[in-house]
């Protein structure tokens, strides 16, 4: 028994001196994370000045914005990425040149070699957030050894940098990305905006698989001078998912002038493009549309119908005329759709 | 006879100290878990991109279902609050469960109602619905007007009006932070072929600044009660749950904040009706489900602040609520008796289901059994002095251990309260909760194991008197 209570005991003061030690850890704790804080805090200062020159629009000269030593990289990349956040146009490249004299662009490209996928991905988001062209051939080079999901932070940074010798890379990406990988690439190349749109063209002149991806792309980008294009695709493609995209992506665009393709896709085969080509003129709320889109509302498909509804009750008047009519008719199903709608529309009936 | 009792309580003493070393070990493995968790989901917010999601026309569509009953006071400002969540796509529907107060008409001021002829699906069976409404200024507000039923019945008519492939249960009196959907929605947009359900923290709102219903700073309340349940969150919350989660062995979503995929809550057949612990049946039947379909899934739980709840700052109210969620959860795992130790079930059946049979189901009883009969022995002198302390070591100390552990996990990770006065409350408090906080919950939860023996002795009645009121 001695020896039992002996170990009993040698536990009981270990663990109180095991609690003792972790409370007195987490003050130590919060202690040093206050002081490092105050730190930071006074090393701002030193790179104030510079950035309030450049806020100004003038030269910087490299030096003031030099980093005066390794741990400041941290500090003053807060504070342009801070800036980042809101500025665009000449400002936004004065910033990013900041941050490429400064050193901190080159420690985030040594970062992109370090050993954790952690350390490496918030290097690429770091890099492109701060948006400059200087890492874009190297993250291009990680893109073929990354993991999926690192890859898909280095895809991001190359869509904020949107440096035009990328843009190739990412619209081959298109092409062979799943369903998640899509989304984040798609995002990306809408970083480019319209600039992207001349390249998406040129890819569209010769058929290829997925195709309709750049379609859909043209159409998240509003890109107008794209508009021929998708209206011929919807008029003359043979694959029904072109005709689709092309339907979506012109309704996205909601322009005027692709009214009467609209409405030639409203007779379409596929039920799939009618379904389209009803949302889009909704979007569009040109009242031409009227008539066909309330023989729409005689569509085999349901969901041609549903649609083709949504849209009259944005036409405006003419629209909402037809739905009432259709209110009062004697098809139940109809009925309750027009019903819906024009409640939706806020018409009191 | 003397001697016989004596033969007994050693038996039990012994027992009980077992116990408390497995409960107790357990506990420090899940902390050592979820730590390593936190460490990595840290790191990943550093480079997760939240400003994208929210442009993203392709970030599913969700539904956030509101229950609310005789909430006439809050209802408002809460669906005021939910509104204003930062998140491209959802829509709110807030269903009266046959309040008897003014929740309805509290409503339909504030956000103009008008009836529609909407028909709802009946996929889930539910009490009759009186009538739908949408608001005629904010465009993605639905209310659904029905008869009573429960929370229980009121989530499925919410999952019947819900055209979204994702729904949000919340409940009425949360106060959530404008990015919670975001953050709880993130791992499905990261893993969406994968992910069914997802789980957030809950914080204690009580003692918070408070503004429109948003917390403006986080603050810790005066009173103990509420102190004690701070810690004991922190260490429910980042020390268990983000442990099971690390390990795939999730059980509970609590019911104040969860996503949901609807598709597989239908498939579990929505929320059941009969049990006080339907937001655990629900993720219960949804594990028996995937893992019997062999479907690979995940049901995560995420450890950013999202959501804020006021606890029960009175005995009389916390005992009720515990009573509850003890009963809840006996009757959510003798639902699912058949994952008990079936390998078929994997992780859940062999560790986190007798997890919480064991310690958080039966443990009350064999806890406050050790206490008496370790004090009886102590006053019979059947008892030495090695036993004794040892009962004290695995017992308090190591509780002790575990939850300044827990307090330790918060400030390397969130650290939501920046005074120094608030660190070394929190830590005093998780230094002393073993002594008089935890053996009051364990009087609360052997209510709660009361009121379930009692109920499932009179099942059938309990049933029949339900569907016939």
């Amino acid at each position: 028994m001695p020896i039992a209570l002996k170990i009993i005991v040698v536990a009981i003061w270990v663990e109180l001196a095991i609690c003792l030690a972790l409370t007195a850890f987490i003050i130590v704790y919060r202690a040093v994370s206050r002081l490092v804080g105050a730190r930071y805090a006074r090393r701002r200062e030193l790179y104030q000045g510079a950035l309030d020159l450049l806020l100004e629009g003038r030269a910087v000269p490299a030096d003031a914005i030099r980093l005066k030593e390794k741990g400041d990289a941290i500090v003053l990349e807060g504070m342009l990425l801070e800036l980042l956040v809101f500025l665009r146009g000449p400002l936004q490249e004065a910033v990013t040149r900041a941050a490429e004299d400064s050193g901190l662009v080159d420690l985030r490209l040594e970062g992109l070699a370090r050993r954790s996928p952690h350390h490496r991905a918030e290097a690429m988001e770091k890099l492109g957030l701060l948006r400059s062209r200087k890492a874009v051939p190297a993250l291009l080079g990680r893109l073929s050894v990354e993991t999926p999901a690192i890859r898909h932070v280095a895809i991001r940074a190359l869509g904020r940098i949107a440096a035009p010798e990328a843009l190739d890379v990412l619209l081959d990406e298109v092409e062979g990305a799943d369903e998640a990988g899509l989304k984040v690439v798609n995002q990306a190349i809408v970083g480019y905006d319209t600039d992207c749109v001349p390249a998406i063209l040129r890819r569209l002149e010769k058929p290829h698989k997925h195709a309709e991806r750049e379609v859909s792309i043209l159409g998240q980008l509003r890109a107008l001078d794209a508009m021929s294009r998708l209206i011929a695709i919807l008029g003359s493609s043979a694959t029904p998912h072109m005709r689709a995209a092309a339907a979506t992506a012109l309704g996205s665009i909601a322009h005027p002038d692709s009214v009467p393709a609209l409405l030639g896709a409203l007779g379409d085969p596929m039920r799939e493009i009618r379904v389209q080509a009803a949302w889009a003129l909704g979007r569009i709320g040109d009242p031409s549309a009227a008539a066909q889109l309330d023989a729409a509302l005689d569509d085999r498909y349901s969901w041609v119908r549903t649609r083709a509804a949504e849209a009259l009750a944005k036409l405006g008047e003419p629209g909402l005329a037809l739905l009432h009519r259709r209110a009062d008719g004697v098809d139940p199903e109809l009925r309750t759709l027009a019903g819906e709608m024009l409640d939706l529309a806020g018409e009191r009936r | 006879m003397i001697g016989w009792a004596h033969a007994f309580v050693e038996g039990v003493n012994w027992l009980v100290l077992g116990y408390f070393l497995c409960m107790n070990t357990f506990y420090l493995v899940l902390l050592l878990l979820s730590s390593i968790e936190l460490r990595d989901y840290l790191r990943r917010l550093s480079y997760g991109d939240y400003d994208l999601m929210l442009r993203d026309p392709h970030t599913p569509e969700v539904s956030v279902l509101m229950p609310a009953y005789n909430e006439a006071v809050n209802i408002a400002v809460s669906v005021r609050g939910v509104l204003n969540l930062n998140y491209p796509n959802f829509q709110v529907i807030v269903i009266n469960d046959g309040s008897k107060d003014e929740t309805l008409s509290a409503l339909r001021a504030a956000f103009s109602l008008v009836e529609t002829d909407r028909v709802l699906s009946e996929v889930l069976p539910t009490r009759s619905i009186r009538a739908v409404y949408r608001s005629l200024t904010v465009p993605n507000l639905v209310v659904i007007d029905k008869e009573n039923g429960g929370k229980a019945d009121a989530l499925n008519a919410g999952i019947n009006a819900s055209r979204t492939a994702y729904f949000l249960s919340a409940d009425a009196d949360i106060i959530l932070e404008e990015d919670a959907l975001l953050r709880v929605m993130r791992p499905i947009l990261d893993d969406p072929n994968r992910v069914v359900a997802v789980g957030g923290i809950v914080r204690v709102a009580n003692g918070c600044k408070v503004k429109n219903s948003r917390i403006e700073r986080p603050m810790l309340p005066r009173r103990a009660l509420p102190m004690f349940q701070i810690v004991e969150y922190l260490r429910a919350f980042l020390g268990g749950r983000t442990g099971f989660s690390a390990i795939n062995g999730l059980l509970i979503i609590s019911g104040a904040f969860g996503v949901f995929s609807k598709k597989w809550a239908l498939a579990a057949g929505g929320y059941r009706t009969d049990t006080v612990g339907e937001d655990m049946e629900l993720v219960l039947s949804m594990h028996c489900l995937l893992r019997e379909m062999k479907v690979d899934y995940r049901v995560v739980f995420i450890a950013d602040p999202v959501c804020w709840t006021e606890v029960p700052d009175s005995l009389s109210i916390l005992s009720r609520q515990r009573r509850r969620w003890q009963r809840g959860l006996m009757e959510a795992l003798r639902l699912h008796r058949k994952m008990l130790f079936s390998p078929r079930y994997g992780i859940l059946g062999l560790v986190s289901y007798p997890f919480f049979y064991f310690f958080e189901g039966w443990g009350p009883l064999v806890e406050a059994l050790g206490y008496v009969s370790v004090m009886l022995s102590w006053w019979y002198g059947w008892v030495n002095t090695p036993f004794a302390l040892a009962f004290l070591t695995m017992s308090v100390l190591l509780g002790m251990m575990i939850s300044i552990c827990a307090v330790l996990l918060e400030e390397f990770t969130f650290r939501k309260y920046p005074r120094w006065t608030d660190l070394a409350r929190m830590a005093f408090y998780a230094l002393i909760e073993n002594f008089c906080y935890r053996q009051l919950n364990t009087f609360f939860r052997c209510l709660g194991l009361w009121d379930y023996l009692r109920d499932t002795k009179g099942w059938g009645v309990m049933k029949r008197r339900g569907l016939g009121g």
